[in-house]
C-alpha cells in the first residue's frame, strides 16, 4: 500500500471518528444540558411565583391581623359553629334579644339543621363553606313598636338572622293586665352553622 | 531539468500530512467539547437543577402553610358571611314603609309578611268607603310597591268598608 493511501484512510478514519464522536457524544450531551437549562428556568419561574404569592398571602395576612380578624374569628366560631350547644345557644339568644325589646316569648321550636347545598335557594351555589341553615319558629307578644325595634336588633346582629315571614295578630288571650296594643307575633327566621 | 521534477514530487506528501494533522487536531478538539460539556457543565447544571429543587422545597414552611391555611378560612367565612347578608332582606325596612303608606283611617290586622316572596298580606276596615279610595291613590303613588290587589271588599249599610290587601314590595326595599 502506498503512503497516499494510507493517508487517505487514516483521513477517512478520523473523519468517521469526528463525525461520531458529535453524533454521539456531543449532540446527546448538549441536548442533556438544553433539557436542564429548561428544568432550571422553570425552577427559578416556580420560585419567583412562590415568592410572588408567598409576598401576597403575607401581605393580606398582615391585613388580616390588623382588621382585628383574631377577635371575629374568636365571634364566628362562638356564633356558628355547630355543636350540642348551637341550639340552646340560638335559643337564648333568641329569648334575651327579645325581652330587651320588650317581647314576651311564648314559645320557641326549630327544625333539624339543613345544608344549604341542599336546599333551593337561589344563591347556595355562592356558599363556599359548609353552612347549614335552621329555622326557629318564635311566637310572641307585645307591641307593634317593640316588635319593630326587635325586628331592627335582629338585623344589626353579628350572628345572620333572616327574617322568613312575619304573622301579627290580634292577641287570642288576653289577661286583664295585658295593654291593649299588645299584639301575637310569629317570627319565622333562619339561623346559620358551620 | 531533473532536479526539478524531484524538487515537486516531494512537496506533495508534506501537504497531506498537514491535513492528517488538522483532522487529527478536530478529532483532539471534538473530545475535548465532550469532555467540557460531559464533565464541567453537565454536573453544573446538576447541582444548579438540586440546588433550586431544595430551596422549592424550602419554602413550604409549616409557618407559611397555616397563613394560607387561615387567609382561605378567613375568604371562606368572608364570602359566606357577605353572600348570607345580601340574602338577608331588611324586613323591618317594609314595616316602617307600610306605617308611612298607610291610611290613618284604616285599621289594618292579620298582617302576614313573606320575605322571599316580598309579599304581604293583610285585612282592612275603615270606617268609609273613601278612606279605602284614598289609600288606593297613596298605594299607587309609591314606587317600591311592585304590585297590589284588594278583594273581598264589602261596604255595610253604615258605610263601614272590609277589605283585603295583598301588596308585593320591590326588592330594592328589602335591602
Amino acid at each position: 500500500m502506498e503512503q497516499n493511501q494510507i493517508n487517505l484512510l487514516v483521513s477517512g478514519i478520523i473523519i468517521i471518528l469526528v463525525f461520531g464522536v458529535f453524533y454521539f457524544l456531543i449532540f446527546p450531551e448538549y441536548q442533556k444540558i438544553t433539557l436542564k437549562d429548561g428544568e432550571i428556568k422553570t425552577l427559578e419561574k416556580q420560585i419567583e411565583s412562590i415568592n410572588n404569592y408567598y409576598l401576597f398571602t403575607e401581605n393580606n395576612f398582615k391585613k388580616l391581623k390588623d382588621a382585628g380578624w383574631d377577635n371575629k374569628k374568636k365571634i364566628i366560631e362562638s356564633n356558628f359553629t355547630s355543636s350540642p350547644f348551637f341550639f340552646p345557644k340560638v335559643h337564648h339568644f333568641l329569648r334575651v334579644i327579645a325581652s330587651e325589646n320588650g317581647m314576651i316569648v311564648s314559645n320557641i321550636t326549630n327544625s333539624n339543621p339543613i345544608e344549604i347545598s341542599r336546599t333551593q335557594d337561589k344563591y347556595k351555589d355562592n356558599i363556599e363553606g359548609p353552612v347549614k341553615k335552621t329555622t326557629f319558629n318564635m311566637s310572641l307578644t307585645g307591641s307593634y313598636n317593640s316588635f319593630k325595634s326587635l325586628l331592627s336588633s335582629l338585623e344589626n346582629q353579628a350572628r345572620i338572622v333572616t327574617i322568613k315571614s312575619i304573622s301579627i295578630l290580634p292577641m287570642s288571650k288576653r289577661s286583664e293586665n295585658m295593654p291593649s296594643d299588645f299584639f301575637d307575633f310569629n317570627l319565622s327566621v333562619d339561623l346559620y352553622s358551620y | 531539468m531533473a532536479i526539478d521534477i524531484e524538487e515537486t514530487k516531494k512537496e506533495r506528501p508534506k501537504s497531506k500530512n498537514n491535513l492528517l494533522i488538522i483532522l487529527v487536531l478536530i478529532l483532539i478538539v471534538s473530545f475535548i467539547i465532550y469532555f467540557i460539556l460531559a464533565f464541567v457543565f453537565m454536573p453544573q447544571k446538576e447541582a444548579e437543577v438540586k440546588r433550586l429543587t431544595a430551596e422549592v422545597a424550602s419554602l413550604n414552611t409549616v409557618a407559611v402553610k397555616t397563613n394560607i391555611n387561615e387567609l382561605n378560612m378567613a375568604k371562606m367565612f368572608i364570602n359566606d358571611f357577605r353572600v348570607l347578608l345580601e340574602n338577608s332582606p331588611k324586613v323591618s325596612k317594609f314595616f316602617d314603609s307600610f306605617q308611612v303608606w298607610s291610611h290613618p283611617q284604616i285599621e289594618y290586622s292579620n298582617i302576614r309578611f313573606e320575605s322571599a316572596s316580598r309579599k304581604a298580606t293583610m285585612s282592612g276596615v275603615t270606617s268609609t268607603n273613601r278612606n279605602l279610595m284614598e289609600q288606593i291613590a297613596i298605594l299607587d303613588n309609591q314606587e317600591a310597591i311592585e304590585s297590589y290587589e284588594l278583594s273581598n271588599i264589602i261596604i255595610d249599610e253604615t258605610g263601614k268598608t272590609t277589605f283585603n290587601l295583598v301588596l308585593i314590595v320591590k326588592p330594592n326595599l328589602l335591602r
